[in-house]
């Protein structure tokens, strides 16, 4: 059954913060989630196939979901790998080149390719993938929710019940519960033809866009758990599970920016605690000295690698901390761990080790 | 060529790196199993990399979770340099050899530096560099080769710009 034994399913894209927070993850903190990512080129490679390369060094020899990325923005038609995400978004014979990049990768579980697609095409793919022998995914977005939406309910309610997941995806908003409608309105609705024990994960994120207001340290609280409660609670669907960004946000448009204030992160089971101080003008140092210090919200004990590079900061931002990339990849590791582990009573505690496999 | 401390290694565990060191990237976790020492992955305290300890009959590595994996597996590659030709320095402590990032252990510096010979020896088999470098880039040694080499030994490139050094000198 997919998503058997799993709890969360965090949605990243192949950014190196993601990537590298994800990779520096306890094997226990990874065998708990199934992440979904969003497929796009890998920084300055000259092949796509990198990306999954990049991938499966920081999710070695698990399964993950991958969706094409449909927030990449294409900057440079001549790039070979930007070619091959272009010509993986091609329709034709029912997403016949998404298809076979699944085949080559055999850690991927696809998101079926639903745009612009008839019932009669959706169930090609899905026969494509159940022939691969591989799991699959219904990945329905909010801000693109598809016009074809009954095509796909049917295509999939005639493919079986035990081997594809359904992802909910909210994108970004300033409250999660504020999505409850959302989420509760495509579950009694358009789901409801979908046999009751397909999981279905809610996703969505609350990360800040803006952070100027910060200063000091501040709390800023995600209520996703309370949605996946929420919804859990009214719903007749067996398995409810929980997703989010891994504390980041969906690509957007990128312009022309200052590099951020120097800050440090640092999520807590509900909360991320911003730390940085404009008008001190503290560096990642006295940032992480604050955190650690003042803030009464530092753990220490988590024996991750997030909690040890804003640790190694304090001594040394040139081996801890000393760009915003870095802050974001300690972000993202403390969070995916402690969501993977939510609930779980003295986490410090645990044993994480584990054993070499080459 | 092979450094003086492989060539001093004998029997069975010569015999084990003969046959592993043939391809790479190098199954160090295989040659470990066979040379009967585990190997886990844990997290150490800031500023070490890793640590080879006897427990009982057998011997245990530790390799700091926090550092990257290229890094790990030159740090495996030394400790078992010291399993192969330290082992009665490893016994004689109960936390056995402890290194830290520049792969100093608080023991004389001769075996660390007789450790970092043959764990390039291991990491990165000369024989198999050479041919490499000679059939696929012609033997001339640039940042891409450099570059190509390490990520094929899951090695940092700065390992195998020195390794490489190492060649154009002998």
């Amino acid at each position: 059954m997919v998503l058997e034994n799993k709890n969360y399913v965090p949605t990243l894209a192949i950014r190196a913060s993601e990537m590298n927070g994800l990779e520096y993850l306890p094997g226990a903190s990874k065998d708990r989630m199934t992440p979904c990512i969003l497929l796009a080129p890998w920084a300055n490679s000259n092949t796509l196939d990198r990306a999954i390369d990049r991938i499966e060094r920081a999710f070695p020899n698990r399964n993950y979901f991958l969706d094409i990325d449909r927030d990449y923005q294409f900057t440079n038609l001549e790039s070979a790998p930007q070619q091959e995400l272009a010509r993986l978004m091609e329709p034709d014979g029912a997403y016949s080149n998404w298809i076979e990049f699944v085949e080559r990768h055999e850690w991927v579980w696809p998101c079926i390719q639903s745009k612009g697609q008839s019932e009669a095409e959706l169930r090609q793919q899905i026969e494509a993938v159940q022939t691969l022998g591989r799991p699959y995914c219904m990945r329905i977005v909010r801000d693109r929710f598809p016009n074809n939406i009954e095509e796909i309910i049917a295509a999939f309610a005639a493919g079986g019940a035990a081997d594809y997941a359904i992802i909910l995806e909210g994108g970004w908003t300033r409250d999660p519960l504020s999505l409850a409608v959302w989420f509760a309105g495509v579950i009694a609705g358009s789901l409801q033809n979908i046999d009751a024990t397909v999981p279905v994960v809610l996703s969505c994120t609350s990360m800040p866009k803006m952070f100027s207001a910060f200063s000091g340290v501040t709390p800023v609280t995600f209520s996703n758990h309370q949605l996946v409660d929420q919804i859990s609670a009214q719903s007749n669907r067996a398995r409810i599970v929980y997703g989010d960004w891994g504390s980041t946000r969906p690509r957007e448009e990128s312009g022309f920016a200052n590099r951020p204030l120097d800050r440090i992160d640092y999520p807590t089971d509900g909360a991320w605690y911003i730390v940085r101080n404009k008008d001190e003008e503290w560096d990642f140092e006295s940032a992480a000295k604050e955190l650690i210090g003042n803030s009464g919200v530092w753990d220490g004990n988590l024996s991750i690698w997030g909690e040890e590079m804003i640790y190694q900061t304090t001594i040394n931002e040139e081996i801890g901390i000393d760009t915003p990339q870095k802050n974001v990849a300690a972000r993202v590791n403390i969070h995916l761990h402690r969501q993977a582990f939510y609930g779980q009573e003295n986490l410090g505690a645990m044993n994480f080790d584990e054993p070499w496999e080459d | 060529m092979k450094s003086r401390e492989y060539n001093r290694i004998q029997g069975s565990a010569k015999d084990i790196l003969d046959r592993h060191l043939t391809e790479y990237p190098v199954k160090l976790g295989q040659i470990a199993r066979e040379l009967g020492v585990s190997i886990n992955i844990s997290s150490m305290n800031t500023g070490i990399s890793g640590q080879i300890m006897r427990e009982g009959d057998h011997y245990l590595i530790r390799v700091n979770r926090h550092e990257a994996r290229e890094r790990q597996r030159f740090t495996i590659a030394h400790e078992l340099a010291h399993f192969l030709l330290h082992k009665s320095v490893i016994d004689s402590s109960p936390d056995g050899i402890k290194d830290n990032v520049l792969y100093r252990s608080g023991e004389p510096e001769r075996i660390e530096y007789e450790a970092n010979r043959l764990a390039a020896d291991i990491v990165m088999p000369m024989n198999l560099v050479e041919k490499v470098l000679h059939e696929e880039f012609n033997g001339v040694v640039t940042e891409a080769t450099i570059e190509s080499l390490a990520a094929r030994f899951q090695v940092s490139k700065a390992a195998m710009e020195i390794r490489l050094s190492t060649f154009a000198e002998a």
